[in-house]
């Protein structure tokens, strides 16, 4: 009885705690938020967006407790993980970034479509099988190190908005992103593979 | 494999649902980068700018400037375009009084300009502006500064600002001039070189070390 009462008192906070970074980017309405967030190329690409896709995940995690599924729709996961990579692949344009800066109509796109990838993610990747989940992993870590190399090899201002060391150091953050998302996901899943291999050694014994 | 027939039949028509789905976001995707890149011609917003500066689709406003002797006036209007046998080319940058880096190098940039148009007697129909969009801080007597530093004549250079922050707003964002205020109050913006027409037509958009492209452009347009 007690050990229950303590998973539900986690379980409960972890609810809590998914909602509160869930309602997070509404700090985004405050203007100096926008500034210092979007001040330099490296905080807007590397923070600012993985932020909000986090959030969008937090409230698919938060939603999942009332039984929300979007499983009619997007019954294999496909869906969910080919809208995330779209969305990074979209926001990797350095016109998009500029168009997000000047107009608050692509503002209010970007924050609304990285919400939503986020939001989509999560029970997508629930379901997705294996296969899918390399495919996705190794899309996005191919797609973060090559944009995150050209932005630290060109000498050439690509955004109106940033000068050509920020670009750089935007390059270097999405490199990182890109090697941390490898790594998490590898370490996560060694265990896995590890068995599979194990099981196919005996397969082959038997 | 392991799953009832009669499961996998019911799940058959969910693909085609989650498919049909997928088909409508890479539409959407391929219409969405096809928009912002023109097309794939420009992956920058200065690459697009250039490409409407080219294709003639980016015209400046008719704004009223304060120059750094005081007087109001406004380029490119039509009126004065009526009266003129060679209509002027108006050579533009942007910049704020208090930088130090890349306004220095459109100032010395222009002052080169300056000489050469002194110098060739037959093109007396191109006329340089520097416009500062800091309109808070930037009034007569530090244009005046500016202007000073690097020589401007008013008969061939006007440095000037927007006369109100509403007109500073319509040239911006009609001629999608970016200007964002740094942590350091100061403004990252767009360092470019624009010729204009006696219309406000942009005939072209020029890297400011290219300036002497930029003035062989404006020399030739109405040659």
């Amino acid at each position: 009885m007690t050990n229950w009462m303590v998973f539900n008192d986690r379980r409960k906070l972890l609810h809590a705690i998914s909602l509160a970074f869930a309602i997070s980017p509404c700090i985004l309405f405050w203007a100096y938020a926008r500034t210092v967030l979007e001040s330099s190329m490296a905080l807007h690409m590397g923070v600012e967006f993985p932020w909000l896709f986090s959030a969008g995940v937090a409230l698919a995690f938060y939603s999942s407790r009332f039984g929300f599924k979007s499983k009619s729709l997007d019954p294999f996961g496909l869906l969910g993980c080919l809208i995330a990579l779209l969305t990074t692949a979209f926001w990797m344009l350095p016109v998009a970034l500029d168009l997000a800066l000047i107009y608050p109509g692509w503002a209010a796109f970007k924050y609304g479509s990285w919400y939503f990838a986020g939001l989509l993610f999560l029970p997508a990747w629930q379901r997705a099988h294996p296969a899918l989940k390399i495919f996705f992993v190794g899309n996005q870590v191919w797609m973060l190190f090559t944009v995150g190399l050209i932005f630290q090899d060109l000498d050439s201002q690509l955004c109106v908005s940033y000068g050509v060391p920020s670009q750089q150091v935007a390059g270097q953050m999405l490199v990182f992103l890109g090697s941390v998302l490898a790594c998490v996901y590898l370490v996560g899943n060694i265990g896995s593979f590890l068995m599979r291999e194990r099981d196919l050694k005996s397969v082959s014994i038997l | 494999v392991n799953q009832p027939v009669h499961q996998l039949q019911s799940r058959i028509p969910i693909c085609w649902y989650e498919f049909s789905a997928i088909a409508v976001v890479i539409a959407g995707f391929v219409f969405l980068v096809a928009h912002v890149t023109l097309n794939a011609r420009a992956f920058t917003f200065e690459d697009a700018r250039r490409n409407n500066a080219a294709e003639r689709r980016l015209k400046a406003p008719e704004v009223e400037l304060q120059a750094s002797d005081g007087r109001q006036q406004v380029f490119w209007n039509a009126a004065e375009r009526q009266t003129q046998k060679r209509p002027t080319i108006y050579l533009v940058d942007f910049v704020f009084t208090r930088c130090q880096t890349v306004c220095v190098s459109l100032g010395t940039a222009f002052q080169r300009l300056q000489r050469k148009i002194k110098d060739e007697n037959q093109i007396d129909h191109i006329h340089l502006i520097s416009i500062s969009f800091d309109v808070e801080r930037d009034g007569p007597p530090q244009l005046k500064g500016y202007a000073d530093r690097f020589g401007a004549d008013s008969s061939t250079w006007t440095v000037a600002v927007p006369s109100s922050a509403e007109s500073l707003k319509r040239l911006t964002r009609e001629l999608g001039i970016v200007v964002i205020p740094d942590l350091l109050e100061g403004f990252t913006h767009n360092a470019a070189i624009h010729v204009i027409d006696g219309a406000g037509q942009v005939r072209g958009i020029y890297d400011y070390q290219n300036y002497e492209d930029a003035f062989a452009f404006a020399a030739d347009i109405h040659k």
